[in-house]
């Protein structure tokens, strides 16, 4: 390829990157989610193709579904986009940028992108994020919060340091309990609680834990985290800071606001409730197994005849263990088959058979089965902050 | 890179991006190194102004689009007023919004109107 010859001139000589939104960036297309108040705009931000834009301040997009289909990976300029606060920061030098790795530690240490990419191993794990409030839209009764389909979320291939390994060589002191994770993400007031998210240090050591660097052999885009973010393969992508700039060891469990209060889940049983109820709260962590049809989108008219349906599974970091696929509504089913492996955090890839007859209707559904045992069942998870749902999802399709 | 398709008004645009930025100019070519060494800088879209006219629209322009766009309560689900008002009180008593008591429930009452449900 000739890239080298376009990294030589001008902007890229002195290392600044201006990047547009584009004249129509807010497209006059609409997309309607398929729940009420789902008309939605399709939106180019920066770096970006068109998505489906959920707030514009702070950015929040979704992947439209289709997209799940092109590949196991989600390229990076459709993948989805969750901010909290609208302080982001609209230019970020890769060359200045530092992490500060502080708090209980023997050494302060602050660490440019180039030390992160030199002194650790770089490791890559492929890993599935995905919004703590996918699939929110679809709670009934509906929660307030972001009003996602079942867009946000992706799969990427990550590669930075271990946050152990920088941990490591900062030097954890005895009486650490959590690692505190900030980024330059900010209150537009200060009486806004600061975006802040901590991990227990058990699972903050687990060698999956990344500081990354690169996402699908690129740098981030901007709007996902340019140039670092945490990734916590398994877990609820609220743990993935964006920008992150500050690691902070602490002696005690954290009690800021999007610990305490925010991304909680009823402790007791599975996590989910009845409408109403009231329980008491764990911080969410590990992602639920889950499925879909990618090839296929509801109410699609197909030709008669045979065909593969195709989709994508993924779980909390068992890995994905079957799939079956009903074209019956659920009323028999049948083992699908996996695509290629890439580990436990990935989306797994299947297909099965479909046999269509002319002038009928066929509920599709699928169902995945995790290497730790968990299934998804038809029953419909309810929580208050409309997080977990992974019930069978379905869809119809007709023959003409 | 000219084979790469990318969808339609982005396409120019990103091209020059992913040039800038030393992107992988394809999957195949994974060994191209992530390349952080630069300022990336982003103009973002503008925002909608969706607050339409009517009693108490003065209000949510004035308090409702400090911290977040307008867009915000409009894809919620339609909200009962108690809920209008469990929202409001919420942005007041955990994000901080500077409201004054006497203002929430004029503020609820708008975005009942706005995206309400009885
Ligand atoms: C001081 C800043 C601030 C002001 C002022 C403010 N909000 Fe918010 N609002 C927030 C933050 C922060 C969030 C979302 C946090 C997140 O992404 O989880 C939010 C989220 C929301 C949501 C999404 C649902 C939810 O509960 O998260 C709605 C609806 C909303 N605000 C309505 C309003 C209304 C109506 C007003 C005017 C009375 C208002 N906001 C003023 C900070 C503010």
């Amino acid at each position: 390829m000739r890239r080298s010859s376009f990294l030589i001139g001008g902007a890229a000589a002195s290392g600044l990157a201006a990047l547009g939104a584009g004249s129509n960036a807010l497209a006059q297309e609409t997309i309607t989610q398929p729940f009420v108040n789902g008309s939605r705009p399709l939106a180019t931000f920066p770096q970006k193709r068109p998505l489906i834009l959920l707030t514009s301040r702070p950015p929040q997009l979704e992947t439209p579904f289709k997209v799940f289909d092109e590949g196991v990976f989600t390229p990076n300029d459709a993948f989805f986009v969750r901010w909290h606060l609208a302080g982001i920061p609209t230019s970020v030098d890769g060359r200045a940028f530092r992490v500060k790795v502080h708090g209980l530690v023997n050494r302060t240490l602050e660490l440019s992108v180039d030390q992160l990419r030199r002194d650790f191993q770089p490791v890559e794990i492929p890993a599935v994020c995905q919004c703590s409030g996918n699939s929110r839209g679809f709670f009934d009764p509906r929660v307030p919060g972001g009003q996602w389909a079942n867009g946000a979320m992706g799969n990427a291939r990550w590669r930075g340091a271990r946050l152990r390994d920088v941990l490591a060589r900062a030097g954890v002191k005895a009486g650490a309990v959590q690692v505190r994770f900030n980024g330059l993400e900010r209150p537009v007031l200060q009486t806004t609680p600061d975006f802040i998210k901590s991990l227990d240090m058990d699972v903050a050591t687990s060698p999956d834990v990344l500081i990354a660097y690169a996402m699908n052999d690129g740098p981030l885009p901007l709007l996902n985290g340019f140039p670092v973010r945490l990734v916590v393969p398994g877990y609820f992508a609220t743990y993935w800071v964006k920008m992150l700039d500050d690691v902070e060891v602490i002696d005690a469990v954290d009690q800021n606001f999007w610990m305490k209060t925010a991304y909680r889940i009823p402790a007791a049983g599975d996590g989910c409730i009845k409408p109403g109820q009231t329980t008491p709260t764990v911080p969410i962590t590990k992602m639920r197994v889950r499925s879909f049809i990618t090839s296929l989108a509801d109410g699609d008219q197909i030709s008669p005849g045979s065909r593969r349906v195709q989709g994508i599974a993924f779980d909390g970091g068992s890995g994905i263990a079957r799939v079956d696929f009903s074209a019956d509504g659920g009323a028999t089913w049948t083992q699908a088959a996996l695509g290629g492996d890439y580990g436990q955090y990935s989306f797994r890839q299947w297909s099965s058979p479909l046999d269509a007859q002319a002038g009928q209707s066929y509920r599709l559904a699928c169902r995945a089965t995790a290497h730790d045992g968990s299934v998804q069942t038809s029953a419909t998870c309810w929580t208050p902050g409309g997080y977990l749902r992974n019930n069978i999802e379905s869809l119809s399709v007709h023959t003409s | 890179m000219r084979n790469r398709s990318l969808p339609g008004a982005a396409a120019s645009a990103l091209i020059a991006i992913a040039a800038l930025l030393g992107f992988a100019s394809d999957s195949a070519a994974g060994a191209a190194p992530p390349n952080p060494d630069v300022t990336v800088s982003v103009t973002l879209p503008p925002e909608r102004q969706l607050f339409k006219d009517g009693p108490g629209a003065g209000l949510a322009r004035a308090n409702c689009q400090t911290c977040h766009s307008s867009d915000y309560i409009y894809t919620q689900p339609p909200l009962s007023k108690a809920q209008w008002l469990a929202e409001v009180t919420k942005m007041k008593n955990i994000y901080g919004a500077p409201l004054e008591e006497s203002q929430l429930e004029p503020i609820a009452a708008y975005l009942v109107t706005q995206n309400g449900k009885t």
